[in-house]
């Protein structure tokens, strides 16, 4: 059954609220930042053993393009940071990272929290997030915001550039946000509402990471990483304002996007062609395999929404797409909306058939009862 | 909540024959009936929300008595064990207080009991996805106001 432009826009709706619900919130954002700074001040204090090699410490990852959902079954985020060094390419991986990690060791409180992982340092705020901290060196032949990680091993350098990466994803999400600020302006203005606009990239990128953690909980090994996710919507994203259609068109784009290169499939670092985002795709081909299949299903998925209609079948098709106590949870979140709606004076039903939305006859006050 | 007391003396009862015409303007694929001795009964459709089922509802109203609204199809269901929120005697609606003035025989049914009717089906779709009533509303047991969140 086609589902007409009003189907859509609820189901839209419904999907904003389940991301919303998956997001980091303005206020932890907000505490995420501070406490990351903390962590950047201690780095380049006056004593610090590092103040000479000028450190700074900034977001990359998710939190940094606002694509953040909450993993399954934890209660922290993941924020990922670079603390870079201006360090000459000489210096020794192992080296690097020992250094970062034992100004970080001086530090009582940090500590107590810290634990060491392959390339990076690990700060667990219990409960809130967990901080890998990744030391990097400036890339001076390239420049630009490029900069050189260590390899998993410590012995080699991975060209890496967060911040480029982000200006290229922020290019690619930024085309009609005009358009959107003026559709959201109309609807978007409860007082308690979330304060940071996601664009429908960002959303839809959220909605393809949350499915896909739920789709590869038991199979972790083999499931699609958030980069090859995000690199690959935001190049078949073309500007769609309404969620829905930037959803399923990209989710239909993105395999065309992957290109071939030496007889395997592979997602380019849009901002460094050297770096390939999918070489798990060549070391593992089933994961390739696992990845085209994971979104012929999603596209099915969505698709079948609209088969039946009740709010109960709704949430029994979601249920199994995105977890069933975030679909209930998002359900609520949703009516809550529309009552606020209501007692606002903003809810109306319209001539004809009774239908609650946006325009028609202004629903006035009433008060249910009975039992 | 004084102020509408002395407003409603003011202005006129809406006699059957008149809410007849508002209701079959405002809904033109309903049907409505006047008779002697019931008054009048309408019958129509609502969807409260593009992805939410169709309901077919009657409405029987007699001038100065509260509208009686039932959902004739398809039968209502419930949560587990739980009873449906806001309904008299099973299935019959109840989408107004009088004590707060929110309906007399001056106002449109058109107008307030049949969007009342739609937003009662959009929550009772919710609450029997959720097992929540998000529509706010009271019971006869506590005289207190429901609150909404949480």
């Amino acid at each position: 059954m086609m589902p007409n432009e009003e189907q859509k826009k609820q189901l839209a709706s419904i999907l904003e609220t389940l991301c919303e619900e998956l997001d980091i919130s303005p206020s932890q954002y907000a505490d995420a930042r501070n406490k990351y700074s903390a962590v950047g001040d201690w780095l380049a204090e006056e004593q610090s053993v590092l103040v000479q090699f000028d450190p700074k410490i900034y977001p990359q990852g998710s939190i940094r393009l606002g694509t953040v959902v909450k993993p399954l079954g934890g209660d922290e985020y993941d924020v990922d940071l670079v603390s870079e060094l201006r360090m000459p390419e000489q210096i020794d991986q192992k080296v690097l990272k020992s250094l970062v990690g034992y100004r970080l060791s001086q530090n009582e409180k940090y500590k107590k929290m810290l634990k060491e992982k392959a390339r990076c340092w690990r700060l667990n705020y219990a409960g809130q997030f967990h901080m890998d901290i990744v030391p990097a060196i400036p890339d001076s032949g390239k420049g630009n915001g490029c900069i050189l990680v260590p390899d998993r091993n410590l012995r080699e350098w991975l060209g890496s550039n967060p911040k480029g990466y982000t200006e290229w994803f922020k290019q690619k999400m930024r085309t009609r946000e005009i358009a959107m600020e003026e559709a959201r302006a109309e609807v978007e203005d409860l007082p308690d509402h979330d304060l940071s606009i996601r664009t429908p990239l960002q959303r839809s990128v959220q909605i393809l990471k949350r499915n896909r953690d739920i789709a590869f909980s038991h199979d972790k090994e083999d499931a699609p990483v958030s980069i090859v996710i995000t690199t690959l919507a935001a190049q078949a994203y073309n500007h769609e304002v309404d969620l829905y259609d930037a959803l399923t068109n990209i989710i239909h784009g993105m395999p065309e996007r992957i290109e071939q290169m030496n007889g395997y499939p592979v997602v380019l670092n849009p901002t460094n062609k050297a770096e390939n985002f999918a070489e798990k795709w060549k070391s593992n081909p089933r994961s390739y395999e696992k990845f085209m299949k994971w979104l012929q299903n999603l596209q099915r998925g969505l698709w079948m929404t609209f088969m039946e209609r009740d709010m109960r079948k709704l949430r029994d098709k979601l249920s199994p797409m995105f977890g069933e106590n975030l679909v209930v949870k998002g359900l609520v979140t949703y009516a809550e909306k529309i009552e606020r709606e209501r007692k606002k004076g903003t809810l109306k039903t319209a001539v004809g058939s009774g239908l609650l939305g946006f325009t028609g006859t202004t629903i006035r006050s009433n008060t249910f009862y009975g039992k | 909540m004084g102020n509408k007391k002395y407003f409603y003396r003011n202005k006129p009862k809406l006699s059957i024959a008149l809410q007849a015409l508002h209701l079959r303007k405002t809904f033109p694929k309903s049907t409505t009936e006047l008779n002697k001795d019931i008054g009048l009964v309408w019958r129509g459709i609502i969807t409260p929300t593009p992805l939410s089922q169709t309901y077919s509802v009657t409405i029987k109203y007699r001038l100065g008595r509260r509208p009686d609204v039932t959902i004739t199809s398809p039968p209502l269901d419930t949560y587990g064990n739980e009873k449906i929120p806001h309904v008299f005697d099973e299935n019959r609606l109840c989408l107004f207080r009088y004590k707060y003035f929110e309906w007399d025989s001056t106002m449109r049914i058109d107008e307030t009991i049949i969007p009342w009717t739609s937003l009662w089906l959009f929550f009772y779709e919710i609450w029997l996805a959720t097992g929540k009533w998000c529509g706010g509303g009271e019971h006869p047991d506590n005289n207190k106001k429901k609150a909404t969140n949480g």
